[in-house]
């Protein structure tokens, strides 16, 4: 597998953009109306700024060990036991929501633009064209996605100023919706929205220049938190309590209320352009990162010829859940599960390698 | 590359997928209005009756001439089902064309229906995503069945249109504009009631009453079917008021145009004045409402105490030929203002009665809760009744048209 990607600050920035804002946006925001109501925006805030501080500090220990992944960090400290179990979670993590998300947006293809099409025929097309797409490589994917990504942000910014005449203030009240303690304590195991952070501490070491590893999270983490707020709060003052609650695509849902003069009324085409590329650039990214995970840990010289075995393994296991309730369910358990690993291995690895380095009396570098 | 290359071929018959679910237009169906009354059999649940556009009318078919309206322009099929997309179903078997929901503008509950609960009909459209949020409800004093077949849209080509027309006419405020997602929202809702405007066949051919207010005609409030008319077609006018999913009571016309003042729904229209000088002549204004109502809701006592300031804005289209209103527009703007105030008074009142918030201050009550829990516990809708309301308006006459008279 071509291994030498070159990533620019903006490519990257999007990049992760990319990797955060598809589950935020599309998906994720049902789960912060059913855990906060519509005090969904102050989860949003507060998450966002959980996430930037974790973000923070996962990068505050770069100076010590360098551009090294968690896997590189794990094989140093535990030889390759670590390695495999820490590329295993990882690997895992990725699976899990890589899986839910295909499966979530194949689902609600289904429901929207193609009610009388087989699944699977769906899933036959969506999986080619994510193999295809993570076959063209790394770099031809972040820059497609760079090229892409900046319309996504032009159409949720579009979508929240033409919603203007729906908005009713009265609706975001009473302010702290479903309780104070929903927000800020039980809303922290929504955290696994930011999950996808871990992705940038696996392209390290294909960086290596810390200033755009920093500036790239930095600015990513701010632009999905304003889109998830943004977001949350055109949807909280559209739709009242506790019918906030009930739809699948919120996204979707809003721009069915779109209504621009007479003729402009059918906004949710561009809703559905948008959210199909996004997702197909999500999956294919995710793929690769995956079969750069699994490279590292077995030492494989190249891992290309993994990348169908993956998109076929990976579209059998988004069909376990028997039904898209099911579905939701396994997958919201099972993200908060694993949302401590994503968020604070970043920071634990190198901690325990900094704080080994410095026992040993070595430059941690 | 190679392999690569036979990819992006093969991908590119993706491009083609999307026909696997296409319909030909022409194969289609569309449905612009459905009517629900209750079925004969308690069992069957409804007679659902489905009026779709006649294409080859509206278009012109082969004649050069263009497309017409009027009662060719539309079909109707009545059908016997348990819900909406039964009928469909059923439809599709009776009509030879697929039936589509993607562009109904107007959802006819029978007055039967609408007081049995229309909670069943409101989860399926809901959860369709062929219905549009923006179509529109509406309660019909006579069948939906016979409504639908009254309609007769001479002055458009096409049906969609006219319901359009009908519905969304923002210079008359004799109906609320309340759509099915505003509907839907708040059918279940603990913070206010909801409305849907009334429609009838207009058979009645009567005469109006006449009461002693001074606002409005003084007529007495007017509902759908109510308004004299010649011709046997159907009138949309007033409004059903909802406890939940259920109709529980009517408003009128005038008592439509005071609900829409209060919800800031109300655009503008042409009202009629009386004023104390000359009391026989009738003063008419293009009336407007250019800010929404300020309302502030006081849930610190038991007792919730309402503020309610209307602002209204009058430019003169008629006045009296007896005497120069202009001269007096301060006396005026305070007899009208107190006119409207009057009326006001009498609306809440009404909906006190009803113990129906249609207004929506218990959204504005909402502001003064923390969190959900506290609002809930308050019982909003079982204080309602008891509130006091404290109504302010502030109406302002601004221009007098193209002439300004002087004193006699």
């Amino acid at each position: 597998m071509n291994t030498k990607i070159r990533l620019n600050q903006r490519q990257l920035t999007l990049l992760m953009s990319n990797l955060l804002i598809t589950k935020m946006t599309f998906s994720f925001p049902r789960y912060l109306f059913k855990t906060s109501g519509n005090a969904a925006w102050i989860q949003a805030i507060y998450m966002s700024l959980l996430a930037y501080i974790i973000l923070r500090l996962s990068l505050a220990f770069f100076k010590y060990v360098g551009n090294k992944s968690i896997l590189g960090l794990s094989e140093s400290l535990g030889k390759k036991p670590l390695k495999m179990a820490v590329s295993l979670i990882v690997a895992f993590i990725i699976v899990i929501h890589t899986t839910t998300e295909m499966r979530t947006f194949l689902e609600s293809v289904k429901i929207i633009l193609l009610p009388k099409t087989k699944i699977e025929y769906i899933l036959i097309f969506f999986g080619a064209t994510v193999a295809i797409g993570a076959l063209c490589g790394f770099n031809s994917l972040s820059t497609i996605n760079a090229l892409f990504f900046p319309f996504c942000l032009f159409f949720i910014g579009s979508l929240v100023l033409f919603l203007i005449p729906t908005y009713n203030i009265n609706n975001i009240f009473p302010l702290f919706g479903t309780g104070v303690k929903n927000i800020f304590a039980t809303g922290i195991l929504d955290m696994h929205c930011f999950s996808d952070l871990l992705a940038l501490n696996l392209l390290y070491p294909y960086i290596g220049d810390i200033k755009t590893i920093k500036n790239s999270g930095t600015k990513a983490v701010l632009i999905s938190g304003a889109s998830l707020t943004l977001i949350c709060l055109a949807y909280g003052l559209t739709y009242p309590y506790p019918y906030s609650t009930e739809f699948l695509l919120i996204p979707y849902q809003l721009s069915r209320m779109v209504k621009a003069g007479e003729y402009f009324q059918r906004f949710e085409a561009l809703f559905e352009f948008v959210w199909t590329l996004t997702h197909l650039l999500y999956s294919a990214i995710y793929v690769y990162i995956l079969c750069l995970v699994f490279q590292n840990a077995f030492k494989l010289r190249s891992a290309k010829s993994l990348i169908p075995c993956i998109v076929a393994l990976l579209s059998l296991i988004s069909f376990i859940p028997s039904s898209v309730v099911e579905l939701l369910d396994a997958s919201n358990i099972l993200k908060r599960f694993m949302a401590p690993f994503a968020l604070f291995l970043p920071i634990i690895i190198p901690l325990i390698y900094t704080l080994k380095q410095k026992k040993k009396g070595d430059n941690p570098r | 590359m190679k392999y690569l290359k036979i990819a992006f071929i093969l991908l590119s018959f993706s491009l083609l997928f999307g026909c696997s679910d296409a319909e030909e237009p022409d194969s289609l169906g569309y449905v612009v209005a459905i009517g629900i009354d209750k079925a004969e059999k308690e069992e069957a649940k409804y007679d659902i009756t489905l009026q779709f556009a006649n294409p080859v009318t509206i278009s012109g078919g082969a004649s050069q001439e263009g497309g017409k309206g009027g009662k060719d322009s539309i079909k109707n099929i009545t059908v016997t089902a348990p819900s909406i997309y039964s009928a469909v179903n059923v439809a599709n078997h009776v009509v030879s064309k697929v039936f589509t929901l993607a562009h109904t503008k107007v959802v006819v509950f029978s007055e039967e229906i609408a007081k049995a609960g229309i909670e069943d009909i409101l989860e399926t459209i809901g959860r369709s995503s062929d219905i549009r949020p923006n179509t529109y409800f509406t309660v019909c004093k006579s069948s939906a069945k016979d409504f639908l077949e009254s309609v007769n849209p001479e002055t458009e080509v096409n049906p969609t249109r006219y319901y359009t027309m009908l519905f969304e006419n923002e210079f008359s405020g004799f109906i609320p504009q309340t759509k099915s997602q505003d509907f839907y929202f708040f059918a279940n809702s603990g913070e206010k009631n909801t409305v849907l405007p009334l429609s009838s066949k207009a058979e009645k051919v009567g005469t109006y009453n006449f009461s002693d207010s001074g606002y409005q005609y003084k007529l007495e409030d007017a509902q759908a079917g109510e308004i004299p008319s010649e011709k046997t077609e159907i009138q949309v006018m007033g409004m059903a008021i909802f406890d939940m999913d259920k109709y529980i009571g009517e408003m009128g016309d005038i008592e439509t145009e005071i609900y829409n003042l209060l919800t800031g729904q109300y655009k503008s229209s042409y009202v009629t004045y009386y004023f104390s000088p000359t009391p026989d002549d009738p003063i008419t204004v293009l009336q407007q409402q250019n800010k929404r109502p300020k309302i502030t809701v006081d849930t610190s006592g038991d007792i919730p105490k309402i503020s309610l300031n209307v602002y209204v804005e009058a430019d003169f289209t008629s006045s009296t030929p007896e005497m120069a209103v202009e001269q007096h527009l301060d006396e005026f703007s305070n007899e009208a203002g107190e006119d409207l105030k009057r009326e006001i008074e009498s609306f809440l009142s009404k909906t006190k009665e009803m113990k129906a918030d249609i207004v929506g201050f218990g959204s504005y009550a909402k502001r003064n809760f923390i969190d959900q829990k506290t609002f809930e516990d308050y019982k909003w809708k079982e204080k309602y009744p008891s509130c006091q309301i404290d109504v302010n308006v502030d109406f302002q006459v601004r221009r007098t048209g193209l002439v300004v008279r002087s004193e006699k």
